[in-house]
């Protein structure tokens, strides 16, 4: 199997359906990936990453030799395990709908996961392999993504998915918008990751710096794009050629 | 007897598992509703403090529960799964391993050869291979509220008997109170029939879920299901809700409040409205499934009572994951 794919643009593409999902969290989040202390933890994103493979489009292995510490070698994986359906599918980044409730919780102080000791020993049990806080996201809390299928793609919408670093379950429920194709300036106000764009934004811009992928949240593009009106009345404008990091298969 | 209640549990759900694990994740989903009843009070906190809480939404309500976070759960699992195993296989597992003197807790040091790692992963350890676990928690809530099923005590100082806030003494941690119920969904992917009974028979004989060594924590695990099939099922945290929203008749606030706030819970009937709402939900989502239900369930975890049946499927299931823990170089 290859681990390139060639990327076919995605504007040239006549058929489209866009699928919102709406993700219900039903026990704590917590993402490895944002630094504790990082204000971007007040923020936070599910990566499209994750998404790949909690609605199963990508599938790993249960069994890995070691990888060692996220980074960029870990980025070809991606690409592999979503060639398939690369052309087919687009999954977007999950934004919070919601106002989020966090706990903090420190990270490292008392051996709750498989060992119970009085006294902490260096990073037993810490995910990050750090002592510190995470700051976690409460139960009950709403992110939207999409789901964008091309050329009568019909991708598998499962309503229980696990995300976040301690797999959390979360539900989704799911609606297809009819989409609206059009092509000029408009303001991207969804987050999707640097990688999976044609071109950078020419104003307006919104960036996150996130872990192994940075994100822009908004930006104005020229180009091809479609729009399409979500359950909640929200407008969303995103560019027609998108592809999971599209960067990374040239 | 015994053989039968297990050939016709394993037939039930046979296109849920698998003859021998596989490395490639596929969608087969062997889902247990549990409901986890404290026959003693015990110690959920985090801070050590604290006892772990969440607000949930029930209805138009919003209120403050107990929660048993699910690492909790699997921490207190996989101890139990470990003394089981190195009771009954240490013999087996010597022939695969030397050395092998039961199996660590630390997260590091699994040895990553026995039928517990392979189920439950574990993380990289000296030999640098990672195994994702298989089985997967829920997070779990009370459906009572918080203050409805935790008590606070404090050690006063000489002289403040009487005197109840935190500065007056030293606060020692909350407690569930006894009798306190937490539902609870766990599933089980891609796994075996061996490795479906053995999570039965763990969650069956385990009642330890407070911190360990101590007189408190004990818990009755009534499995009041077993549900098979190609999707996740319902979670913990809807099967709350359900349970809430059956006992009071109504998403009627008050209504709400009154069951959030009794002193007691009907055992019995918290069983059916967990099964019931776990059922509604499912068929919400259009989540179809094979199910096994308590009776049944029951039987099956009989015929695995005894010690020689378990070691027996856990010699089967060791057998079965040779290829499985064979990690290729890169
Ligand atoms: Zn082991």
């Amino acid at each position: 199997m290859s681990a390139t794919v060639a990327p076919t643009p995605l504007a040239a593409k006549q058929d489209m359906q866009v699928y919102e999902g709406v993700l219900e969290l039903m026990g704590e989040l917590f993402f490895a990936t944002l630094e504790p202390g990082n204000r971007y933890v007040t923020k936070p994103l599910i990566l499209n990453t994750a998404l790949y493979y909690a609605l199963g489009y990508a599938r790993g292995s249960y069994v890995n030799g070691a990888t060692g510490r996220r980074s960029k070698r870990q980025q070809p994986t991606y690409v592999e395990d979503t060639a398939a359906f690369a052309d087919e599918i687009y999954v977007s980044v999950a934004r919070p709908i919601t106002p989020l409730r966090f706990t903090t919780e420190n990270a490292n102080a008392r051996g709750d996961d498989y060992v119970q000791r009085n006294q902490p020993e260096k990073q037993m049990n810490s995910p990050t392999g750090k002592i510190g806080t995470r700051k976690q996201i409460q139960p009950g809390a709403k992110f939207r993504f999409f789901v964008l299928a091309f050329n009568g793609a019909v991708p598998d919408l499962p309503v229980y998915v696990r995300v976040g670093k301690k797999r959390t379950k979360a539900l989704i429920e799911w609606n297809r918008l009819p989409v609206r194709r059009h092509a000029g300036s408009f303001l991207m106000n969804h987050p999707v990751l640097v990688d999976d764009l044609v071109s950078m934004p020419i104003g307006d811009i919104r960036f996150s710096r996130m872990i192994p992928f940075d994100v822009i949240e908004q930006g104005r593009f020229e180009g091809p794009y479609c729009a399409f009106t979500c359950t909640d009345g929200e407008e969303v404008c995103l560019p027609a050629d998108l592809q999971f990091l599209r960067r990374w298969r040239a | 007897m015994s053989e039968d209640a297990i050939q016709k549990f394993g037939a039930t759900i046979k296109d849920y598992i698998l003859e021998k694990p596989e490395k490639r994740p596929k969608n087969r989903y062997v889902n247990l509703l549990v409901l986890r009843e404290l026959l003693s009070a015990a110690r959920f906190t985090t801070d050590g403090t604290e006892a772990n809480s969440a607000v949930i939404r029930i209805g138009e309500t919003e209120e403050t529960v107990g929660k048993l976070f699910g690492r909790k759960q699997v921490a207190s699992d996989r101890r139990t799964a470990k003394a089981v195993q190195r009771a009954l296989i240490t013999d087996e597992m010597k022939k695969k391993k030397a050395d092998w003197d039961g199996c660590s807790m630390e997260v590091t040091k699994m040895c990553q050869k026995c039928p517990e790692c392979a189920l439950f992963g574990s993380a990289a350890s000296e030999g640098a291979v990672s195994m994702t676990s298989r089985v997967m928690y829920d997070e779990a809530y009370t459906i009572r509220s918080l203050s409805t099923v935790v008590e606070e005590f404090f050690q006063n100082a000489p002289g403040d008997a009487y005197v109840k806030n935190a500065t007056s003494g030293i606060r020692e941690p909350d407690f569930f109170k006894e009798g306190v119920l937490i539902p609870c969904v766990v599933t089980l992917k891609d796994v075996t029939l061996e490795e479906v009974l053995f999570f039965m028979n763990i969650t069956d004989r385990n009642s330890r879920y407070g911190a360990t060594g101590t007189r408190f924590g004990k818990v009755r695990n009534h499995i009041l299901g077993v549900y098979a099939g190609g999707r996740e099922g319902p979670s913990s945290l809807e099967v709350t809700r359900e349970i809430i929203l059956a006992l009071a008749g109504t998403s009627d606030q008050e209504a709400i409040q009154k069951v959030m706030s009794a002193d007691t819970l009907d055992l019995e009937k918290v069983k059916a409205a967990a099964v019931t709402g776990y059922e509604d939900l499912a068929s919400r989502h259009r989540i179809t499934s094979i199910k096994v239900d308590e009776a049944a369930t029951a039987e099956v975890l009989d015929a695995i009572k005894e010690d020689s049946e378990v070691a027996s499927l856990l010699t089967t299931q060791l057998g079965k994951l040779d290829d499985y823990l064979d990690v290729p170089k890169k």
